[in-house]
């Protein structure tokens, strides 16, 4: 690198939120010229350091933001983001969709000029004209409306309006997860029009989390787990996406729980047939008693829509499931049908859809089988007591005591008193997102303890999980998902092998869609 | 998530607290507004030696909240799973002008005309639950709405009147005596009980609480989370309805114009009910401690002097009080 200093540098940058350190240390420098990656798991600390970037959070004492080697103010500023040239595109891209393309990329530059409207707005057109003209994207018409732009021009006109307020050849744009909404076919606009404004001298530092992003688009990336960096500046063409992944997952030293049999339990399986959703298409399996099937793949692969469509927590627009109980036709059922025909449900998001915080732990535990075991005119508190004795204790959830919020519980107890909640009701197939998420390493262990002693009474299970750590320790098989379909099945997982087979080059298949 | 924070900064887990200043600390919780309620009738016992401390005093204050009684109750029916209704106070004076309008300008049979009127508020809060709940129009603007176009009805129906001469003995449904107190405060009794047992003990009441605390978690597990959405809106605009046929039953008439001001101490009371009994939750005998805390208030008020503007002040008030602590507990019962 050159003697001029580089165009962002963050240096022992942290952040406490109370006790929780979500940002220790961070160093990161991202140069002239360059696209630089940040990646990381979900809650690794990388939209906090976009938050404290964007000014929502002050760090904490001692970290610094340098800018071409000028030191930022902390708390940061808008006005003095937007005078270092420091532009954040967010996912969204923040556009208005019934305003045109003019006004989008000008709004809040001429707010204090507000009483000249019309001369402004004149101004700003050709202003937004000569800014698409930059990205050579000359194809926008700046007076349509954003609404009748394409996603792939939407990004652009969010690129260009983060370019506002930047000269040519300086300045730096922050993608924060900006690729979520687009369709994959315009992706590759998108990644020309970035590398043409840091080809004149601008740099972008891209947050991602898909690592075939990070790996297609950036320079140098920089890997973030629970809050440090644990790979600074690694030059991009020379790792793989393996590498990264390796990285940002850690290595956790893995005791198998779960016992694999050689011959499965006998009975009939849990068929299910032409599942097909947003994502998924036509996907087909069956899962044994016993069983412990993990699904997995990279983010946007379909295997995180399964859980959902299985359980008539969201529609599919096809498929079914065949339980000892029912049969049920998924594109028309609610959760109580897929609940009666034993099949249960604990989603990723614990918080929104898992439990109500605000009532007892109790309560939350029975709350599945009140009509069902009650009757219309009276609870009864005897089977209540008893099902909420037995959760507590299976599961060794701490505090025992049934009659506080579950808001006041860890989330690690928290996690135990949902799978309690399912478990009590003696599900024939048990499915599971991110189980262990916001878990720390006990709770852990407890939990995928308990799923692999529940597959041994004989139910069968489905994890989705990114956690290869977590698929190796319980699973009796994975199935890897690619564009919506299974494209990979591995027996007897280990953590090595999940990843590989995750981040390993597309097997070239029929199944795949643009 | 934040957590309850130790005085070092380190996150403190809920740890189980001997059991009786656990206890203490529940029953003072739970009853600080029966102390406070005991404080201001020992105040304006001071402040008016003789006077106040009456049989009289406090048979007037529980003799005639019978239509806030059921008002309140009746918001808390939408309250509980998490939507509001303010339209209410309009489906209560739309009943209670509609039974001496059918009665006497139609000459319909008095039973008659009473069923018609609860049919009518019944008829209110369904079309205000299929709007807000199947189609998804904001509950604000969908009772705001209905609460003005029924109180349009109602004054379109009695010319702008106070229609009265019910019979004399139609106020016996409501004002017959049992132990020295009208027989509608009875009524009320009985359905703030009854409610009550239906939202502790019963699966139904499980279900609503769950609906008004996380409607995804309900729907997950299984509760048919629209129709107890839909339902609450029904029963709560028809329990104002009954509250309607009680209220003109003991006045004998009824001007519709003065609908709106029984909104404001219906939901006073129902949030300041949500710190008695069960704090952090809306709870029937909460709000019947509530209503009647709020009325000894007004009462000595009143008989000091202050009166007209006094009611606005002291509910308005009251509201924002109640509202606020309500906000505390519940932080406090459910931090997270």
């Amino acid at each position: 690198m050159t003697s001029a200093p580089p165009r962002l540098e963050l240096s022992g940058l942290s952040k406490s939120f109370g006790a929780f350190r979500a940002l220790r240390d961070v160093d990161l420098t991202v140069g002239a010229g360059e696209i630089h990656g940040l990646v990381g798991q979900n809650g690794c600390g990388k939209s906090t350091l976009v938050k404290i970037l964007a000014g929502y959070h002050p760090p904490d004492r001692g970290g610094r933001i340098l800018v071409d080697g000028r030191a930022l103010a902390t708390p940061v500023r808008p006005r003095d983001l937007r005078a270092a040239g420091i532009a954040i595109v967010h996912q969204d891209f923040g556009l208005v969709r019934e305003k045109s393309v003019a006004e989008n990329i000008a709004v809040g530059s001429f707010t204090t000029t507000r009483w000249a409207r019309r001369v402004d707005w004149r101004a700003g057109e050709r202003r937004a004209a000569e800014l698409l003209e930059r990205l050579d994207a000359t194809w926008i018409d700046p007076a349509r409306p954003v609404s009748a732009l394409g996603p792939a021009d939407r990004s652009i006109v969010a690129i260009a309006r983060a370019l506002r307020t930047q000269r040519p050849g300086e300045g730096l744009i922050v993608l924060d997860e900006s690729t979520r909404a687009l369709p994959k076919d315009s992706l590759e606009d998108f990644y020309r029009v970035l590398r043409g404004v840091v080809l004149r001298g601008g740099a972008a530092l891209v947050v991602s989390h898909s690592l075939e992003e990070i790996r297609r688009i950036t320079d140098r990336v920089t890997v973030l787990r629970d809050g440090s960096v644990v790979g600074r500046s690694v030059d991009t063409a020379g790792t793989s996406e393996q590498e990264i992944a390796r990285r940002m997952l850690g290595r956790v030293v893995e005791r198998r729980v779960h016992n694999r049999r050689e011959t499965p339990r006998s009975g009939p399986p849990i068929t299910v047939s032409g599942l097909t959703g947003r994502t998924v298409r036509e996907v087909s399996m069956e899962i044994g008693p016993g069983e412990v099937v993990g699904l997995t793949g990279v983010a946007g692969a379909g295997w995180d829509e399964v859980p959902y469509l299985l359980t008539g927590a969201r529609r599919p627009a096809n498929g079914s499931v065949r339980t000892g109980r029912a049969s049920v036709d998924l594109a028309r059922a609610h959760s109580r049908d897929c609940i009666a025909a034993g099949i249960a449900l604990l989603p990723e998001h614990r918080i929104d859809d898992g439990l109500a915080l605000t009532l007892p732990v109790g309560e939350n535990v029975t709350l599945p089988r009140v009509r069902l075991r009650g009757r219309p005119w009276l609870i009864g508190r005897g089977w209540q007591h008893a099902e909420v004795t037995s959760v507590l204790d299976d599961l060794g959830v701490r505090p025992r005591r049934p009659d506080i919020p579950v808001g006041q519980l860890s989330g690690g107890n928290q996690q135990k008193v949902m799978l309690g909640k399912w478990l009590a009701g003696r599900p024939e197939l048990l499915v599971l997102h991110e189980p262990t998420q916001a878990v720390d390493v006990g709770a852990r262990e407890d939990i995928l303890r308990a799923i692999s002693e529940t597959a041994e009474r004989g139910v069968a299970v489905v994890v989705a999980s990114i956690q290869p750590a977590d698929l190796a320790a319980v699973c009796d098989r994975v199935l890897i998902f690619r564009d919506g379909g299974i494209d990979g099945e591995i027996t007897a997982p280990t953590e090595d092998a999940v990843v590989e087979a995750v981040y390993a080059a597309p097997s070239p298949s029929p199944r795949r869609k643009g | 998530m934040s957590q309850t924070k130790s005085p070092s900064g380190v996150a403190a887990p809920a740890r189980p607290r001997a059991a009786d200043g656990l206890d203490w600390q529940r029953f003072t919780s739970r009853y600080a507004i029966v102390g406070i309620w005991i404080l201001m009738c020992g105040l304006y016992a001071a402040l008016m030696p003789g006077a106040f401390l009456q049989g009289s005093t406090f048979r007037s204050v529980f003799a005639s909240q019978q239509a806030l009684v059921f008002l309140a109750l009746a918001a808390m029916m939408t309250f509980v799973v998490g939507e509001f209704d303010l339209s209410i106070a309009s489906a209560l004076g739309l009943s209670a002008t509609l039974v001496p309008v059918l009665a006497i300008l139609h000459g319909w049979n008095l039973g008659l005309a009473c069923v018609v009127a609860v049919l009518a508020s019944a008829l209110g809060g369904l079309v205000n639950g299929f709007l807000v709940v199947r189609i998804g129009v904001p509950a604000l603007i969908v009772t705001l709405g209905s609460s003005t176009l029924m109180l349009g009805i109602a004054s379109l129906v009695s010319h702008q009147t106070t229609v009265s001469g019910l019979s004399p003995g139609f106020a016996d449904v409501a004002l017959y005596e049992v132990a020295g107190l009208p027989v509608s405060f009875f009524y009320g009794l009985a359905l703030a009980l009854a409610i009550g047992y239906v939202l502790t003990f019963t699966p139904l009441g499980r279900h609503m609480t769950f609906v008004g605390a996380n409607r995804e978690v309900a729907r997950l597990a299984g509760v048919a989370v629209d129709r107890i959405r839909l339902g609450a809106f029904v029963v709560g605009s028809t329990l104002a309805g009954v509250g309607g046929v009680l209220l003109v039953a003991s006045v004998g008439g009824y001007d519709s114009t003065v609908s709106p001001t029984y909104l404001l101490p219906a939901f006073a009371a129902t949030f300041l009910g949500t710190a008695v009994v069960r704090p952090g939750r809306f709870n029937p005998i909460g709000t019947l401690v509530a209503i009647y805390f709020l009325a000894t208030g007004i009462l000595g008020l009143q008989m000091l002097g202050y009166t007209g503007w006094i009611e606005n002040v002291f509910y308005g008030t009251a509201l924002i009080i109640a509202v606020s602590v309500a906000t505390i507990v519940r932080r406090r019962t459910a931090s997270t």
